[in-house]
């Protein structure tokens, strides 16, 4: 089953009969007021204030098997998982918040799930699969280098603004959430390391030779640039954002000028 | 400053890198200071309370140095060099407060999340001062030391999570790529070739 968000991507799960759900568990905690500062881990969090889209499948009784109930019960909670660490923060949600806002039992949440890390770990790889499919079915790899990088990134500002929460959750939560967490983000950045590196090939012959941490600085530059996005304050357009991390992400193998010709035309396109 | 308060930080510090901040009880800090609990309590109000003043205690340590070894020089990048070869040698000097200053801190609290940023967030005017060494300042993106910060930021996050980094060594790549966007590849590649200073027990 594909998935929990619908491809229209406006942040909505499977609409239907269901009601949003009216616990309290999702309401934002006080805040002295919105964001002035830019977002990623230690920059205080937004007043969201963003209701639970919650997956909707008839609770209560009736006739599913028991592996489907399961199934779209595990769908919830991570839904719900995403929302309320979106709105809370890793450290005070607790497994209360999640099962309410799921709209789960606790035996049911703890038949599927160890605790709260192991929630969030599920998750969290669930939005890195996504993304990575979303990328492999978009970006085709007969490209260029440089307009896989750039369609790469397209891509992904695209998810950012259509599913927020979503990136929320891998590139500023993850890191907070604990060790485990912390290493499957840096495993899901390091998945595009080769793909970059490609770029050292285009370099010209005489140019010096780059330094071995290149990747991971503009890895980490780029997903900066893209946390930018999460920022209720940043006054980029998707496309502003698109240009400068492409701009990051094509310059060290292309040169600055180069760099930037290209990723101001990739955005026009 | 008591003692017992200094033996709990210690104490707070060991457990903190041995087994996590989650894991560790107020209780495990008490008995490894060999300090009664209510004494615990007269110096922190909580767990975190505890932890954060470790934090407060490495952290400015490390500016006073970092900062007097920038002011030591007068041109960028020459200052900014000096200041990265001073964090080199403050986390060799110091490899438990780093780790607990970069890595630990991440996995305590919001608020503590928020006091390690505002640490890296020093180093923002370090950088920033690059926009005028440039020889043309406006063709640098407006938020070039903020994405640089961030990235170096977390590049020495990671390397604190494993073992036997080696922090003098890192500084010339460091240089080169920060130096890029400012001044230029030619200028970047300069900074691979430039030989470390004496460090603290040599010089």
């Amino acid at each position: 089953m594909r998935n929990y968000r619908t491809p229209s991507g406006d942040g909505s799960t499977f609409a239907g009969p269901c009601e949003p759900p009216t616990d309290h568990a999702t309401d934002p905690p006080e805040r002295p007021g919105p964001r002035e500062s830019p977002a990623g881990v230690g920059y205080p969090r937004s007043v969201a204030g963003q209701e639970i889209d919650a997956v909707v499948v008839p609770t209560g009784r009736h006739g599913l098997p028991a592996d489907i109930v399961a199934e779209h019960q595990r769908e919830r909670i991570l839904a719900a998982t995403i929302a309320v660490v979106g709105n809370r923060g890793y450290r005070t949600t607790t497994v209360d918040h999640i099962v309410k806002a799921a709209k789960v039992g606790y035996v049911a949440f703890y038949e599927l799930f160890e605790g709260k890390e192991d929630c969030f770990l599920a998750a969290l790889g669930r939005i890195v699969s996504d993304t990575r499919t979303e990328l492999a079915e978009r970006v085709s790899t007969e490209l260029p280098w440089d307009e896989q990088i750039s369609g790469g990134l397209r891509v992904l500002v695209e998810l950012i603004g259509a599913e927020p929460e979503r990136a929320r959750f891998v590139l500023v939560e993850a890191q907070g959430a604990g060790r485990d967490a912390y290493r499957r983000y840096e495993e899901a950045m390091d998945e595009a390391v080769p793909k970059l590196a490609e770029g050292r090939a285009l370099r010209s012959k005489g140019a010096p030779e780059l330094s071995a941490a290149t990747e991971e600085a503009t890895l980490t530059g780029v997903a900066w640039i893209l946390q930018q996005m999460l920022s209720d304050e940043d006054g980029s357009s998707p496309r502003q954002t698109l240009v400068a991390a492409t701009r990051v992400a094509l310059a060290p193998y292309l040169g600055e000028s180069e760099a930037a010709k290209l990723a101001a035309s990739a955005a026009k396109s | 400053m008591s003692a017992a308060r200094e033996r709990l930080k210690e104490a707070m510090l060991e457990l903190a890198i041995e087994k996590g901040y989650e894991a560790t009880e107020v209780e495990d800090v008490v008995i490894l200071a060999g300090v009664p609990r209510a004494e615990f309590e007269r110096c922190f109000a909580s767990k975190e309370e505890c932890a954060i003043a470790v934090f407060d205690h490495f952290q400015a340590d490390f500016e006073t140095k970092v900062m007097a070894a920038y002011a030591s020089e007068e041109a960028w990048p020459d200052n900014l060099r000096a200041a990265a070869y001073a964090i080199a040698d403050w986390s060799v000097a110091n490899p438990r407060g780093m780790r607990f200053g970069t890595v630990e801190m991440l996995w305590i609290s919001e608020a503590a999340q928020a006091r390690r940023l505002h640490g890296f967030q020093t180093f923002l005017g370090m950088i920033e001062a690059g926009r005028e060494a440039a020889p043309d300042p406006d063709r640098v993106p407006p938020d070039t030391a903020g994405r640089l910060m961030g990235s170096m930021a977390e590049i020495l996050t990671r390397r604190m999570q494993g073992k036997g980094f080696d922090a003098r060594a890192f500084v010339p790549e460091l240089m080169a790529l920060i130096v890029t966007p400012y001044l230029g590849e030619e200028a970047a590649a300069r900074e691979l070739t430039i030989p470390s200073p004496p460090g603290p027990q040599e010089g």
